[in-house]
């Protein structure tokens, strides 16, 4: 009977240790699969995430000191509202491309030569490629690229914000990037991707130039244009 | 009656014992004893092989914990700052429409929101398509074609082709498309703006349904990507959409810095 009791506990006694070494291991298990990338990528996200909240915290203050004014106007302490209204609509403006601006940039010109036509595909390329280089204006043969800009082949023609283009004209796009990467970044880069973009056309007579502007201008999109409706966008209080 | 016969075996004394109560095993617990004894002896070795990098390795999950809970505080806090954000929004709408101003200059006013509405700096909802797009099924680099996942290209293209069919306001994932977006692939995500998206990808647009639908619907490169040899999928909804403000998560002055306005001579 001790015998056989004896036995028992020490299979219990074994069942219990190792499972509390297997539970060990599983800890371990969970703890390697956090590796130096994984934490790298966390550091980055907390990284990113303090930039926006930092972002919204001055945004909010700036909110405030607005809501601040307005409230001054209201009771007849403050007059300066008007020129706050004014300040923040043409701020407004000019993100949604309705301002014409200017500052240096860059003009691309493409021109593809008999039998070849000018295609969309390669203006939108470019368009993408200076948007992702942080270019803050964009507008080609002279249609500023707002956010519902089509750039779209369509027989003979470009079509670009509803306006008609001839595929054997010259087109030119412009844009407005950071000053101080023109020259070191943002050609070179333009260049690489006009290398790439000449050789997938391999076999048709393309002329691309790429060059630095000083003080370019971008004009504001027309109001005649198609972009510029909003009848089908209601406000969400 | 016959007797009940237990195993019985003789000892080396000569005296017949009961193995029940002998210290010899039976064969199943022999069995688990074996078994576990393996399973002991396997865990001690794992146990030993990660000593000397279980000390790293502590150290990094360590700091893993740490910077997890400042990343999950600076999320609520990004969460109560959007919310503040909201309140103020709607206070200062509210002011300007009590001012005077709304009725001696109207136009004005009338200018702002138009100016907001175009810049997206206001969430609106109308009616559009929910465009949701996921990379192939189990996606093996080894044989499926790189068409058969989503770059930012795939993006601009049905975004463009949006645009040619009316569309009045975008987002994509949860962030809204204004004049000049930055789309780019890094690795296997999208970067999107301050944002690194993975799939699915989804494009909230308002605007024209049936002239988008047509759009989408006949075009040759879609048709191909999302055909079986390819594999992206692609799924249609229509219906009552909202497309958040800009605002949400960038503040749009950061993305007019270089921009000088000048006077247009019309």
């Amino acid at each position: 009977m001790k015998i056989r009791f004896g036995r028992s506990a020490f299979v219990i006694v074994l069942c219990i240790v190792l499972g509390i070494l297997l539970a060990l291991q599983m800890k371990g298990l969970n703890r390697k699969s956090v590796t130096r990338d994984s934490l790298q990528e966390l550091q980055n996200s907390v990284i990113e995430y303090q930039k926006k909240n930092q972002d919204l915290d001055r945004r909010n203050n700036q909110l405030h000191d607005y809501i601040r004014t307005l409230e001054n106007e209201l009771s007849g302490s403050e007059t300066g509202v008007l020129a706050k209204i004014i300040e923040e609509k043409e701020q407004y403006a000019v993100f949604a491309g309705l301002r014409k601006v200017e500052n240096d940039g860059v003009i691309i010109s493409l021109t593809s030569n008999a039998p070849a036509r000018m295609r969309d595909s390669v203006l939108r390329q470019f368009v993408n490629e200076l948007a992702s280089l942080g270019a803050q204006a964009v507008s080609i043969n002279g249609e500023r690229k707002v956010a519902t800009t089509e750039i779209r082949a369509n027989d003979d023609q470009i079509i670009i914000n509803g306006v008609r283009f001839d595929r054997n004209d010259t087109f030119e796009i412009r844009a407005i990037v950071n000053p101080d990467s023109i020259d070191e970044y943002i050609i070179p880069y333009l260049e690489n991707v006009r290398g790439v973009i000449l050789k997938e056309l391999e076999g048709e007579n393309w002329t691309i130039t790429i060059k630095h502007e000083k003080k370019l201008v971008i004009p504001a999109l027309r109001e005649d244009r198609i972009a510029y409706q909003n009848d089908l966008l209601v406000p969400v209080e | 009656m016959k007797e009940r016969i237990r195993p019985r075996r003789k000892s080396y004394s000569g005296k017949i014992i009961d193995s029940r109560n002998s210290g010899t095993l039976a064969p199943e617990m022999k069995l688990l004893l074996f078994v576990l004894l393996i399973v002991f002896g396997f865990s001690i070795s794992v146990i030993i092989k990660n000593f000397g990098t279980r000390n790293e390795m502590e150290e990094i999950f360590s700091q893993y914990e740490t910077i997890q809970h400042e990343f999950n505080t600076l999320v609520l806090n990004n969460e109560s700052l959007l919310k503040q954000q909201k309140t103020l929004e709607n206070r200062r709408r509210d002011l300007l429409d009590s001012l005077e101003i709304t009725t001696k200059r109207p136009e004005l006013i009338q200018e702002l929101r138009a100016a907001r509405l175009l810049a997206g700096l206001e969430t609106v909802t109308g009616t559009g398509l929910t465009i949701t797009m996921n990379d192939k099924e189990g996606y093996d680099p080894l044989v499926d074609k790189s068409d058969a996942l989503i770059h930012d290209g795939t993006i601009t293209y049905i975004i463009n082709l949006l645009n040619g069919a009316g569309a009045r306001a975008l987002s994509f994932n949860g962030t809204r498309i204004t004049a000049v977006p930055q789309i780019y692939c890094i690795g296997p995500t999208i970067l999107f703006y301050s944002r690194r998206l993975a799939p699915p990808y989804v494009i909230i647009v308002i605007g024209p349904i049936e002239e988008m639908l047509t759009v989408l619907e006949t075009d040759r490169y879609l048709q191909r990507i999302t055909s079986n040899e390819v594999g992206i999928r692609m799924e249609i909804q229509t219906g009552q959409v909202v497309v958040p403000t800009f605002s949400e998560y960038e503040n749009f002055r950061e993305y007019i810095t270089y921009l000088e306005a000048t006077r247009n001579e019309n």
